[in-house]
């Protein structure tokens, strides 16, 4: 057996990494939401360099495999054959990628999963012809002892420093970001029983590792071989669970082919690494050997490992800090780091003095698995321990591993059969507030502009935040217009907040049910007017509206993720200006992504802007849009039209910034994403409606809103669908602040309900079999509050109604 | 063979600890609001037909004598029939149970 030298090594992790990142890339397309939201926008320009230069790389890729499989074509062994049948099916993968290319052609569905799954073929490919090369060590004798108490032995310790380590090192950096923020529950106390929870969850993993591959070793003690196959195959099963519960929860992959790809993912992973393990080993004393390696002289380079994991584990820290999903890239790091530090310690490991004894074992694996099975947690520790978890990466992954089971389990399943379809056909129903529809009397015609500002947030808005000393052109706009103070997303997240402000209505969990014209309540409404629709096509209107000939399109050309407020605002003066809107009025319509997270997690402050407390690249993207704004509304005054205007602005959503370091949206329900701004001016003829700004409303309002102010009366059908925010009477108003609400993720299974005016919030988390409560204070600060029974009872009911209207209207029934 | 077996037998308590729902604690017999009973009462009451979905209702009140959200399925159908004493001892009955519920870890 020959040492392979790094440049081998670099070799294959370079072969690996294209068949992984195509396989990635087919795996996050291959799921409806993630292809809709990430794919299609764009939202990272190296995704489209990616898909665009694929073919091109595939070439020089085929040029590597060749460079790889070279030593056996070259000259006769036992993997020449499975070498060219490598290079063979290598070349007929690139040539077909170079005729067809694959990968810009791509879309959601399950068929794209199997594309990734046939783009990691080759890496099984190379793990075979790998184990062919060195199969001979298979077949000597074991170097050392093939004694199984060794290994226990070896096992052992790596299992209990493992669990040792990992604490103290993560309890450390826990320690150093708790200490620059403000969190009473994690002082001294907290502290301690966070590092006590961490270390019992550590030693629960570890010690199943050591008790799985210690029991694999003894029943394949004769057979290193066999070992060897049955510790990978530990292997395969943990990375596979991992990507299930990590990646797929994170991007809506489940099912058959969902398990599949983490199967041939997992495969992958172990096969390059043992492959290039197995060549590195000589004669082994057992199965773990071929994969950690054999027992290390302690010395200098070995002392390094501990402090290169810890490295390793920051570097991963402060990368997921920047660019992480849902924590996804947190918890692979922490998983990378403990497979490589559990090997680092079995290297090291030496046999002990004396024999590892039967009550050792015994004791020191019961000792935590009853801590875990026995000892309660009241709620003010779970509460601290959810506060810890925020800071403390290994403690959230290894609790996320370990901890008790979902709350409501078949609610889960039932939560998520009824989300996020995609191969289920839904027929459109029609939704209309006004039936029949006929052209509406008002004269003049109001014009009407629905200004959405991706992931604004109400507390960055100087109407909704006394602090706020930055939007005083939007502030002197809601001196003049009806400020609703109460305002949530039906949807949290575009993909479906979108298509339900259109509408109107809380709509089936799909991208997209289509034709969408006849649940189109909005558009419906402006073509019998005669608007000039003027709209920014982006990949949801374009979806959904593309296909009509008589749109205007605004920023025409311009990609979607270069969408700005003000230059939108620009293009529809410009409109104005030359538009005789007392003959046509018109309608326009963007959803600006100026404040989308791709820019501001990582953006900056022009000098001399300072926003104390907040997140500051967001708040000077606010500050810029404000004052566009304020010119807009002064050009539409000087003009003379903004009287006869009806002006929305409001979000699509909300945003995390960063609390419990959480960025974006993804598929939470949290306070800061489901609250939006929703701020109305009314035309001159509506000033004096009888409004209740406190009283819960919903973006689904503002299409019935719009009816209103053309004169219509507008009602809803069914209790998914809005109503009028301005021309209610009382009754209604007081209906909202005494009725539930039901609000959802766009991208997951979790609903939200809104109660008691929108103090109290329960959010029912299927993706990660959680679930939470909040109460809002008298000073609007929400507090997270321990979900008790009866409260989980009455907001699951809820939900479930709420789901079961859907199923009813759209002919929906799906086995769970 | 007597470490295998003691092996053998700490790894299949911790993967059930690890995976198994429910694995250690005592089961109780709370009712499931998607096992198909359940699921034709609210079913029923979604519909407005209190009539049917008043019989399922009985049963399953005879089943969990102290489940809560049968008093309160009871309460809303009592409701829906015009059977207003009814539907106020059903209320004053859930509120009891739910206070029971709430008080119970």
């Amino acid at each position: 057996v020959t040492r392979v030298s790094l440049r081998e090594l670099g070799l294959r992790l370079l072969i690996a990494a294209f068949c992984w990142l195509t396989a990635l890339y087919a795996f996050i397309t291959s799921s409806p939401f993630a292809y809709q939201q990430f794919i299609r926008p764009r939202v990272f320009g190296w995704i489209g360099t990616f898909s665009a230069w694929h073919a091109s790389m595939g070439w020089l890729w085929l040029a590597l495999v060749v460079l790889y499989s070279w030593p056996d074509i070259r000259q006769t062994s036992r993997a020449t054959a499975s070498s060219v049948a490598l290079v063979a099916l290598a070349f007929v993968l690139v040539a077909w990628n170079a005729l067809f290319p694959v990968l810009p052609a791509l879309s959601d569905g399950a068929g794209t999963l199997y594309v990734g799954i046939l783009g990691l073929t080759p890496l099984g490919m190379m793990t075979i012809v790998d184990h062919l090369r060195h199969a001979t060590i298979f077949a000597r004798r074991p170097h050392g002892s093939n004694d199984p108490a060794s290994l226990d032995s070896r096992l052992f310790f790596a299992a209990v420093a493992s669990s040792a380590y990992f604490t103290i090192l993560y309890a450390a950096f826990a320690s150093m970001a708790v200490s620059d923020a403000f969190e009473p529950d994690l002082i001294g106390i907290g502290l301690g029983l966070g590092f006590i929870w961490t270390l019992v969850d550590h030693l629960l993993i570890f010690l199943t590792a050591f008790l799985a591959f210690a029991f694999v070793g003894r029943i394949f003690q004769s057979n290193v071989g066999a070992q060897y196959v049955a510790t990978a195959g530990i292997f395969v099963v943990a990375f596979w669970i991992a990507f299930i519960r990590l990646i797929g929860g994170a991007v809506g992959l489940h099912g058959f082919g969902a398990n599949l790809a983490g199967v041939a993912t997992s495969v992958t992973i172990v096969g390059v690494w043992a492959g290039w393990r197995v060549s590195r080993s000589i004669a082994p004393d057992s199965g773990a050997d071929l994969l950690f390696g054999r027992r290390s002289v302690v010395d200098r380079a070995v002392l390094l490992g501990p402090a290169l994991v810890a490295a390793t584990a920051y570097v991963f820290l402060v990368a997921a800090d920047r660019y992480d999903w849902d924590f996804v890239l947190l918890k692979i790091g922490v998983i990378a780091v403990w497979t490589v530090g559990f090997g680092a310690a079995y290297r090291m490991a030496l046999d002990p003095p004396r024999r590892l004894g039967d009550a050792t074992v015994a004791t020191t694996c019961l000792i935590p698995l009853a801590i875990h099975l026995m000892v309660p947690i009241s709620p003010e520790q779970q509460h601290t321990l959810d506060r810890y978890r925020v800071y403390n990466a290994a403690f959230r992954t290894a609790d996320d591993v370990v901890r008790e089971n979902p709350p409501s389990p078949s609610f889960d399943r039932y939560l998520k059969a009824n989300t996020g379809f995609t191969d289920t056909t839904i027929v459109p129903i029609d939704i209309d507030f006004v039936t029949p529809i006929e052209r509406a009397t008002v004269e003049p015609k109001p014009l009407i502009f629905l200004f959405v500002i991706d992931s604004l947030r109400p507390d960055y808005l100087s109407p909704y935040n006394g602090r706020i000393q930055f939007t005083p052109n939007i502030e002197e706009f809601a001196a003049e217009s009806v400020v609703l103070r109460n305002a949530f997303t039906r949807y949290g997240g575009t993909g479906l907040s979108m298509p339900a402000i259109w509408s109107g209505s809380a709509l089936p969990h799909k991208q997209y049910v289509e034709p969408f014209d006849r649940m189109n309540a909005l558009d419906k409404l402006l073509k019998v007017n005669g608007y000039r629709r003027l709209l920014t096509l982006d990949h949801i209107t374009a979806e959904l509206l593309g296909r009509d000939e008589g749109l205007e399109e605004l920023d025409r050309g311009r990609p979607e993720m270069d969408l700005d407020f003000c230059k939108t605002l620009r293009e529809i003066q410009a409109h104005l200006e030359r538009s005789d809107t007392s003959s046509r009025p018109i309608f326009a319509h963007t959803r600006s992504l100026n404040l989308h997270m791709s820019k501001i997690r990582n953006g900056s402050v022009p000098p001399g802007e300072s926003y104390p407390g907040l997140q500051a690249p967001y708040a000077s993207r606010v500050h810029g849009m404000d004052t566009c704004f304020g010119s807009f509304v002064d050009r539409l005054k000087a003009l003379g039209l903004y009287d006869r205007s009806l002006i929305v602005l409001t979000s699509d959503h909300g945003e995390m910034l960063g609390e419990d370091g959480r960025w974006g949206h993804s598929y939470y329900m949290t306070p800061e994403v489901i609250q939006i701004p929703l701020i109305i001016h009314v035309p001159s003829w509506m000033q004096g409606s009888n409004v209740d700004p406190e009283a819960v409303t919903f973006s689904t309002d503002i299409t019935p809103t719009v009816y209103a102010a053309l004169g219509y009366k507008p009602s809803a059908s069914n209790d998914l669908m809005g109503s009028p925010l301005v021309g209610a009477d009382s009754s209604v108003w007081m209906k909202r602040r005494q009725e539930p609400y039901v609000l959802a993720a766009s991208y997951g299974a979790v609903y939200a309900v809104i109660r008691d005016n929108g103090r109290h919030l329960y959010i029912a988390d299927a993706v990660n079999g959680r679930e939470f409560e909040y109460e809002r204070d008298a000073h609007g600060r929400w507090v997270d509050r321990k979900p008790t029974s009866v409260t989980r009872m009455v907001n699951q009911l809820q939900i479930r109604r709420y789901v079961d209207e859907l199923g009813r209207l759209y002919g929906l029934n799906p086995e769970f | 063979m007597k470490r295998t077996v003691l092996l053998g037998a700490l790894l299949a308590f911790f993967l059930g600890a690890l995976l198994e729902p429910g694995f250690g604690r005592w089961h109780t017999s709370a009712l499931d609001p998607l096992a198909p009973g359940p699921r034709r009462v609210e079913a029923a009451i979604a519909s407005r037909r209190f009539a049917d979905a008043l019989p399922l209702a009985a049963d399953l009140r005879r089943v969990y004598p102290n489940e809560p959200l049968v008093a309160y399925w009871l309460a809303e159908i009592y409701g829906g029939l015009g059977r207003a004493e009814d539907e106020a001892s059903a209320w004053k009955s859930y509120r009891e149970l739910a206070g029971q519920a709430e008080s119970t870890p």
